[in-house]
């Protein structure tokens, strides 16, 4: 597990922010839609170019790094499985990729269903599996790159809410020692998950702090508003 | 409701368009006169038919060029031609009572094409079996390339092309553009290229003569007038027009 | 829909039929099976599925690449190489031919230099898979960019994040993911080849089991040897029928 550094300007949305996630802390990113919360995510995974800025990964500097080189997965609200392969195959997926055999790749995946729940789904394909059953696949998927940093973009946004429970527990777990970063509209997520918990608004962080504090006693109008659970 | 006339009106304009029905043929002293002529011909016989034209006044002169063999195909298939100029007597025969009276107007004979300079310097029709020289003549069954056939045959070489093809502007097209060393046409061909060739005469020339036969057609439009222009083909105007292009005497 | 749009409809799906019925009804079923297993229509038929099968994999190792630079890159003058491309989809073989015969041949553009060492390609068969992947290359391309831009970018996002190389998400995730426009673009370029004349006869020339293709052979008999012709044509409506419905059937995977 690695400590984060993040400073990331986007003129054209606004965004300035810096952020730093300590080796082993999770930390829930909250904010109005359009704060630019998915977009720093984007800059940290390498899929977005900052105007300026820096992300720090341990003791690597990641700017210059490809998306596949910098140690972070991402999970996305959508599980996004790839769609010809078999659930087992997904998972195996970043395994193979870094050189595992695949007898290898199949059991370290197999380990990381059972570890999410959903060992049984193995041999299923993509279509043929729920969407709470997804997104758990996704989970483990995103663990078997064994990550240095894991980002998770309101990854349970698009599940019914009797399945999000469930869901909550299986990353409760998986995130216990990593160090993680998830975008969250929603305080039971956040105070569930997360070990501190920063607001964005319009581009900037407007409240940072242990993840107690800002949800007991909340300074910024948007942790008001997410707390009195005005919003859903 | 109202697009219906509207349909109509367009599909009829288009049926008019297509099918060449203006107000032009209305008057009653104009006379047309469809010629069917081998693609060798077209110079010689688009000259003919001003001429024709200039000598009766009111009468135009619609002439086509193409394959021999496929010329007649299409008067089989009921083309509209009064008269039909074959570059063999073999495609005038395909022909049988359709052709009233077929008589021979011209005859022609082969000669070697080759690029200008004559780069892979070709002299002779022993040349062309050369190995390694890539020569391009007519299939066997168009009439060119029947001619070569037989002048294979008569002279004992075996030429091995590296295409036959379907008539002569395809094998002079080869040659002009100098990726066929040279390709087996008709005098005339070579005559009406001009500079895009340069021709070698073959000794052996004599010995493959293609006589050219021209008919009035059965159901001709108006024989009459088809058989004028049959006779100023077969007239001494006719005939030195069809020297000058480098056909011989039939 | 007004019903009246029967009418015409029904005059366009006839506009297409009939002829092909027409040559259906032209074939003498006694002389049939001779005259498509004669040896010159093997022949034919054996350079034709040779030449196409040759354009079409040409086509796919040149057209993947073209494609997918096409839909997942952005530069300047993109939009007029696209144009560029698709031009052979709607520029007369004839032309094409000619084209091709100013390039590769013995005069042209890159046959002069290959000429010194000893390259010629027009009248050989080389020459007939090159006029083939010439037009059909844009059929493969343009439906494959299609479905790459269909199928987005978000799975090769995640298969990055994953620690996947470039080349591992472009073999394991882009490439299966648009395997069916793949294999419909495909099969439409490998029936343009099969149908290839004009720029063929231009280019290549005619000679029996080196350029003649079904196509020159339907077209050098068609006076001669009509029935020759018609059950050779036979022979190109079938194999089009089926290239169809495996394009269809692709597309509804």
């Amino acid at each position: 597990m690695s400590a984060l550094h993040l400073r990331a300007v986007i003129a054209r949305r606004g965004i300035d922010v810096t952020l730093d996630v300590a080796a082993g802390e999770t930390v829930a990113i909250t904010g109005p839609n359009g704060a630019g919360k998915s977009s720093l995510l984007g800059v940290i995974a390498g899929l977005l170019r900052p105007d300026d800025g820096e992300v720090r990964l341990g003791d690597r500097v990641l700017d210059a790094t490809p998306p596949h080189a910098r140690g972070v997965a991402l999970l996305a609200q959508d599980p996004l499985l790839f769609p010809h392969m078999s659930v087992l195959a997904n998972v195996a997926f970043a395994p193979r990729a870094r050189g595992v055999r695949r007898r290898q790749a199949n059991e370290l995946a197999l380990r990381h269903l059972t570890e999410v729940g959903a060992e049984t789904l193995a041999g299923r394909r993509p279509t043929e599996i729920s969407g709470g059953q997804a997104q758990r696949v996704a989970v483990a998927r995103a663990l078997a790159a064994d990550p240095e940093l894991l980002l998770l973009d309101e990854p349970m946004a698009s599940l019914d809410v009797d399945v999000r429970p469930a869901l909550r527990q299986t990353l409760r777990t998986a995130l216990a020692d990593r160090t993680a970063i998830i975008v969250t509209h929603d305080a039971a997520d956040a105070r569930a998950l997360a070990d501190r918990v920063v607001v964005i608004e319009h581009g900037h962080i407007v409240e940072d702090g242990p993840t107690e504090q800002v949800l007991d006693d909340p300074q910024s109008g948007f942790a008001v508003r997410l707390v009195s659970g005005s919003i859903k | 409701m109202t697009s219906r006339p509207g349909i109509a009106a367009v599909a009829t304009a288009a049926v008019l368009v297509l099918t060449g029905c203006g107000s032009a043929n209305g008057q009653a002293d104009e006379r047309d006169l469809t010629v069917f002529a081998a693609a060798s011909l077209t110079d010689t016989f688009t000259e003919l038919a001003e001429r024709f034209e200039k000598e009766h006044p009111g009468v135009e002169v619609t002439t086509s060029f193409g394959g021999s063999s496929d010329l007649v195909a299409q008067i089989e298939d009921g083309a509209p031609a009064d008269v039909f100029a074959s570059a063999d007597t073999k495609n005038m025969g395909k022909l049988g009572d359709l052709a009233t009276d077929p008589r021979a107007f011209a005859a022609n004979t082969l000669e070697i094409a080759t690029p200008p300079g004559n780069p892979a310097k070709i002299s002779g029709f022993q040349d062309l079996a050369e190995p390694g020289t890539k020569v391009v003549v007519c299939t066997v069954e168009v009439p060119c390339g029947n001619a070569t056939a037989e002048m294979e045959k008569l002279t004992g070489v075996d030429i091995e092309p590296v295409s036959e093809e379907q008539s002569v502007s395809d094998v002079l097209a080869k040659v002009t553009s100098g990726d066929a060393d040279a390709g087996l046409v008709y005098v005339t061909d070579v005559t009406a290229a001009g500079d895009s060739v340069t021709g070698v005469e073959l000794e052996e020339s004599g010995r493959v003569v293609n006589s050219y036969p021209i008919s009035v057609l059965d159901g001709a439009d108006d024989a009459e007038l088809a058989q004028a222009f049959v006779d100023l083909v077969l007239s001494e105007t006719g005939q030195k027009v069809l020297a000058d292009a480098g056909f011989s005497q039939p | 829909m007004p019903r009246w749009l029967w009418f015409p409809a029904a005059l366009a799906a006839a506009f297409i039929i009939l002829p092909l019925a027409a040559i259906v009804l032209r074939v003498d079923p006694a002389t049939l099976p001779a005259l498509v297993t004669s040896p010159s229509a093997l022949e034919a038929l054996w350079l034709s599925l040779r030449t196409a099968t040759a354009g079409t994999a040409l086509c796919i190792l040149l057209g993947v690449p073209l494609a997918t630079v096409l839909a997942r890159t952005s530069f300047r003058g993109q939009g007029l190489i696209r144009s560029l491309v698709l031009l052979p989809l709607v520029l007369p073989p004839v032309v094409s031919g000619l084209a091709l015969l100013y390039t590769f041949g013995r005069r042209g553009l890159l046959g002069q230099s290959l000429d010194l060492v000893g390259i010629q390609i027009p009248f050989t068969t080389l020459a007939v898979v090159i006029a083939q992947t010439f037009v059909a290359l844009p059929f493969l391309v343009i439906s494959l960019e299609g479905a790459l831009r269909t199928s987005g970018t978000r799975y090769e996002a995640v298969a990055a994040t994953l620690g996947a190389r470039p080349t591992t998400v472009f073999r394991r995730v882009t490439l299966p993911l648009v395997a069916p426009g793949l294999l419909s673009g495909s099969v439409l370029a490998f029936a343009r080849c099969l149908g290839e004349f004009g720029a063929t006869i231009t280019f290549a020339g005619n000679l029996p089991g080196v350029t003649s293709t079904m196509p020159l052979q339907v077209y050098l008999l068609r006076v001669d040897d009509p029935d020759a012709a018609v059950a050779l044509s036979l022979v190109l409506v079938v194999v089009a029928i089926a290239v169809i419905g495996f394009a269809r059937h692709g597309r509804a995977l």
